[in-house]
Formats: C-alpha cells, sequence, structure tokens
C-alpha cells in the first residue's frame, strides 16, 4: 500500500517527466501503459506532448499578432523553447505567457523581427484589455469640470491602455489574417503611438500624435489638468484641444480626483 | 401517479466561443441547457462573460471546470474556488463540476487531467478536497471520470469503485462521461457495462458524450469527432435506467458549426424517446 508521501512523490515524478523529461525508475515500473502503447516511457508522453501542445495553443491564441509575423515554423519551436523554460504556474491557461515578449527579446538574433517583442507586447495587451470589465464613463456634461476646477485629476476607465513603439505595430497587426503580399507593402519602420480602449463592449484602437500620447500619459499618471496644461506651448495647443475631444468621444474618463 | 409521465428528456450542449455568433442570434434550438467551461469566464469580464450572462437569461447553465485539481496534495488553490465562486454566485448554475483527476503539484500547472493510483491514500485526499471545496463553494460538486492512457499497478480499487465511494464518502454526485469509460475501457481492456452497471443511477447528475481519436495503439479523449456507434450503445444503456439525468455534447477540437454538435445531440434525443416517450404514450 503506498505511504501518504508516495502519492506526492509520483505527482513530483510525474510532474519532473512532463517538465523536464526526468525519468524516475519508481514511476516507470508502476505504469501498466494503455492498449498497445510499448512502455511507461511513451504512456508519460501522451501527457508530455499534450502539455507542449496545449500551451502552444494558449500562446498562439494570445500572441495572434506575434505569429503571424514569424510564421509557423520559427513561432512553434520558440513557443517549445519558451515552456520549456517557463513552466506554467496560474490555473488559467488563458494566462500564460505574460513575459513572452521578454522572451523574444532575448531571442532576437534567431528571430530577426527587430518588432517582434512590440508586437508580443500589443498581443498581450489587447488580451489584458479583451477580459477587461467595461469601465462606466463620466458622463459628457460632466467632464466640464475640466474648465472649473483645473486642480483636479482625472481617472481614466480600468478598460483604457496606452501603447507605443517605434515601429508600425498596430498596421501589421491588423493584417494578421491576410496574406503574407499585403504585409510586404508596409513600412515597419514608423513610429505608433496608441489609446486602446472598450467603449460599449467594444475594443477600439486610436492612433495618437507623439504630443497627444503625452498628454494622456500625464494624466494617466495622476498629475492634475492644470500641471498639464503647463506642458502646453503655441505647437501643441492643438493637440490639448483635440484630447479632450477624444475624452468626450471614446468615454475613457471614469472619474475625477482632487 | 404513472412513473412515465415523470420521465424528462434533459439535453445540453457544451457553450463553445465558437458558436457565439449564431447563438446571440437566439436561434431555435432543441437544447435545453448550456455547459460552459468555468475558466473561460472566472477571470473574464468581456465579450464571453457577457455572452455568458446573456444565454443565462434564456436557459439554466451548468458549470464545468479543469483546473479544481481535486487529487492535489497540497490542498486546494484558495484563489480558484474564490473566483469560482464568485463566478457561481453570478450564474447560478444548476450545477457545478470539475474531473477525478489532478492537475499539477505546487508550483507547476500542467493544465491535463493527469491519471492516478486508486488507492486508499488517494481516497483519503480526494474526499478531503471535495469536502474543503464543497465548503468553500456552499453547495455539493460532481464529479467526471476522466480517459485514462495508463493505469498504476498500485491501485486498490476499481476505477467505478473509486468514484462510487468518493460519492459515498463525500456527498458530492458524479458527471458519467460515457465516452470516456467506453476510452479508458478499449485502453485498459475492461467491461464498459461492467462499469455503468456498477454507478448507482440516483448518485449521477450529469452525462457527458463526445468523440474519440483512434491513435492506432490507444483511443485519445479528443471531443474532435461525432459520437462512436459504441458509445451511443452504453449512452442507451445509461439512459435507460436513468431517463430524467441531463446529458450533453462535448466538441472542442475542429470544433464545427452549432447545427453539426446539434444533431448529436438529436440522435441522443432521438434514443431517449425510443426508450421513454413511447413507454409514456402505453402508460397513459
Amino acid at each position: 500500500m503506498m505511504s501518504k508521501s508516495n502519492l506526492k512523490l509520483f505527482q513530483e515524478q510525474f510532474v519532473g517527466f512532463i517538465n523536464d523529461d526526468a525519468s524516475s525508475n519508481d514511476l516507470l515500473k508502476d505504469i501498466l501503459p494503455a492498449g498497445r502503447i510499448p512502455n511507461s516511457r511513451e504512456a508519460l508522453e501522451v501527457h508530455q506532448n499534450g502539455y507542449i501542445a496545449r500551451l502552444t495553443e494558449a500562446l498562439g491564441e494570445t500572441f495572434e499578432g506575434t505569429w503571424f509575423i514569424m510564421g509557423d515554423e520559427l513561432f512553434f519551436s520558440i513557443c517549445e523553447e519558451y515552456i520549456k523554460e517557463n513552466k506554467s504556474i496560474l490555473y488559467n491557461l488563458s494566462d500564460y505567457g505574460e513575459n513572452f515578449p521578454s522572451f523574444l527579446k532575448q531571442r532576437l538574433d534567431m528571430i530577426a523581427i527587430p518588432f517582434v517583442q512590440d508586437m508580443a507586447r500589443f498581443d498581450w495587451m489587447f488580451r489584458e484589455l479583451f477580459h477587461e470589465k467595461q469601465h462606466i464613463s463620466t458622463p459628457l456634461n460632466e467632464l466640464q469640470r475640466i474648465e472649473t476646477e483645473p486642480n483636479i485629476s482625472l481617472i481614466l476607465g480600468n478598460a483604457v491602455r496606452l501603447f507605443s513603439s517605434q515601429f508600425s505595430i498596430y498596421k501589421f497587426w491588423n493584417l494578421r489574417n491576410q496574406t503574407d503580399a499585403e504585409i510586404k507593402n508596409i513600412n515597419y519602420e514608423s513610429s505608433e503611438n496608441l489609446l486602446l480602449y472598450k467603449q460599449n463592449e467594444e475594443i477600439f484602437v486610436k492612433e495618437l500624435s507623439e504630443a497627444q500620447f503625452d498628454i494622456i500619459s500625464s494624466l494617466m499618471s495622476g498629475k492634475s489638468v492644470a500641471s498639464v496644461l503647463e506642458m502646453v506651448n503655441s505647437e501643441n495647443q492643438n493637440d490639448l484641444v483635440s484630447v479632450f475631444q477624444i475624452f468626450g468621444a471614446s468615454g475613457i474618463v471614469a472619474g475625477f480626483k482632487c | 401517479m404513472i412513473d412515465g409521465l415523470q420521465k424528462q428528456c434533459n439535453p445540453g450542449v457544451g457553450l463553445r466561443s465558437t458558436h457565439f455568433p449564431y447563438l446571440e442570434r437566439s436561434p431555435d434550438t432543441c437544447i435545453k441547457w448550456f455547459e460552459a467551461v468555468s475558466e473561460n469566464y472566472m477571470d473574464s469580464f468581456g465579450r464571453p462573460r457577457l455572452i455568458l450572462n446573456k444565454i443565462r437569461e434564456q436557459y439554466p447553465i451548468a458549470l464545468h471546470g479543469v483546473s479544481m485539481n481535486l487529487l492535489s496534495t497540497h490542498g486546494l488553490n484558495d484563489l480558484y474556488l474564490q473566483n469560482l465562486k464568485a463566478l457561481i454566485d453570478d450564474i447560478e448554475p444548476f450545477i457545478v463540476s470539475d474531473h477525478l483527476c489532478w492537475t499539477g503539484t505546487k508550483p507547476s500547472n500542467i493544465h491535463d487531467l493527469l491519471p492516478f493510483p486508486y488507492t486508499d491514500e488517494s481516497l483519503k485526499i480526494v474526499c478531503q478536497n471535495i469536502d474543503h471545496a464543497q465548503n468553500i463553494l456552499g453547495r455539493n460538486i460532481v464529479i467526471e471520470n476522466v480517459s485514462t492512457y495508463m493505469t498504476f499497478k498500485q491501485s486498490e480499487f476499481t476505477e467505478w469503485d473509486f468514484l462510487v465511494e468518493v460519492a459515498k464518502r463525500t456527498d458530492a454526485k458524479l458527471l458519467l462521461d460515457i465516452n470516456n469509460i467506453y476510452v479508458s475501457s478499449h485502453n485498459h481492456g475492461f467491461d464498459p457495462i461492467k462499469y455503468i452497471n456498477a454507478i448507482p443511477t440516483e448518485i449521477v447528475s450529469q452525462v457527458h458524450l463526445a468523440g474519440y481519436t483512434d491513435m492506432g495503439d490507444f483511443l485519445f479523449d479528443t471531443h474532435s469527432k461525432p459520437v462512436y456507434p459504441k458509445v451511443w450503445e452504453l449512452f442507451r444503456l445509461f439512459i435507460e435506467k436513468a431517463p430524467n439525468v441531463p446529458f450533453m455534447m462535448e466538441w472542442d477540437e475542429d470544433v464545427p458549426e452549432f447545427p453539426i454538435v446539434e444533431n448529436e445531440v438529436k440522435k441522443a434525443i432521438d434514443i431517449w424517446e425510443n426508450l421513454h416517450s413511447k413507454k409514456v404514450h402505453n402508460d397513459v
């Protein structure tokens, strides 16, 4: 009969095989393989192969744009490497891959796509926003407090993200279901500043100018409207006006902090 | 009271995101309820959760988990249980189920329904964990048998005796996956009819149907095909004895359009009606 520690030991040996290919004779000798599976090791491989396949599928679902620009062969081989180095520790499979973008950066020599990390960052951000609850937007008439109370700070909704890259990430991402021919026409070397947000439960991505991006970043970091107004000069005055127009149209403001 | 009049056919289907656009149009369907995979909705407050809430307005929902890790030797993950409880409070499902298996050891999660030896030690651990889950969730849970690709020399119970003993000790009910019974019986050379006959019908709350893949050396539970004839035979055997038990079709890989999945459910309804509707008429 197994002692209490035996089930724990059995599970550790089983996981050791799946994660690190560490085969324990104690484990192997106790296994009776199913059907015509020739031996215990191959029976364990059913689960080992399944683990790689499931995590690769999860990465593929999250990092759609990254998969698109890398192509199947490269993406799958990088995924396998990543999975071997990064064990899944969370119960929800769709949460797997948070540090995949930085892993891609480490493999940049091999991948040879200069914007691969930024594409993966965008994929991850889009996934976060997808699962985010729709915030309640501050009504338009209340936004007028900005004019009368410049010392207040704005609270942007939880379903709002800012993304910036020196590459044309969103243009590529938008083509992720298209053919290679179409992406060849895109110049990836132009920078992008993006506002991602949810409105009426739908996700929108809006391109921003650099100045608009800086203004929204400052407001997002909790700076008061007055201190942001101090950043304004004759060159970016129009950007400020347009940012407040964006607030009105997108519903990204969810409250005020005095 | 006429016994036959109490019989009710309760067909359901697994809710899959590929069918959301179709289901949003509120089509006519023979489906009476949906089963949603708990983890797909527990931590998401986006579109999947909205659709689930919308479907819940029209249909009863069963929540079916894959990550409770009931054979965990480290106890259950309290964050998981809290998040599941919040989903349960929101959705008010008529069934909350998970699998008789383990899914990893701290800190690794393998995201698989892993096999284990059917021993006294395993029985004690799974019963402790089920008791804990039921206490936190404030309700009884339902436990599903899984397909396996290995057995263990140390096992002291048959799978069916183990399941029945778990139910007896914890008051948990069973989700009988007929496809899994067939797959495991083929893989390990036992009689699936003996398995089904060993399960008292009163402890079964739900039935699963699905299709497997023949890998040559063994059968693999892929949920990627229609139900096979031998699985239908086993379903007929069980549903004849337990007409009121809700049954449903799972399809998770290469998911076809909803009407094709629904067609499998219609086959199950036909079997049910052939067994019970005629009898009801005769009784009346």
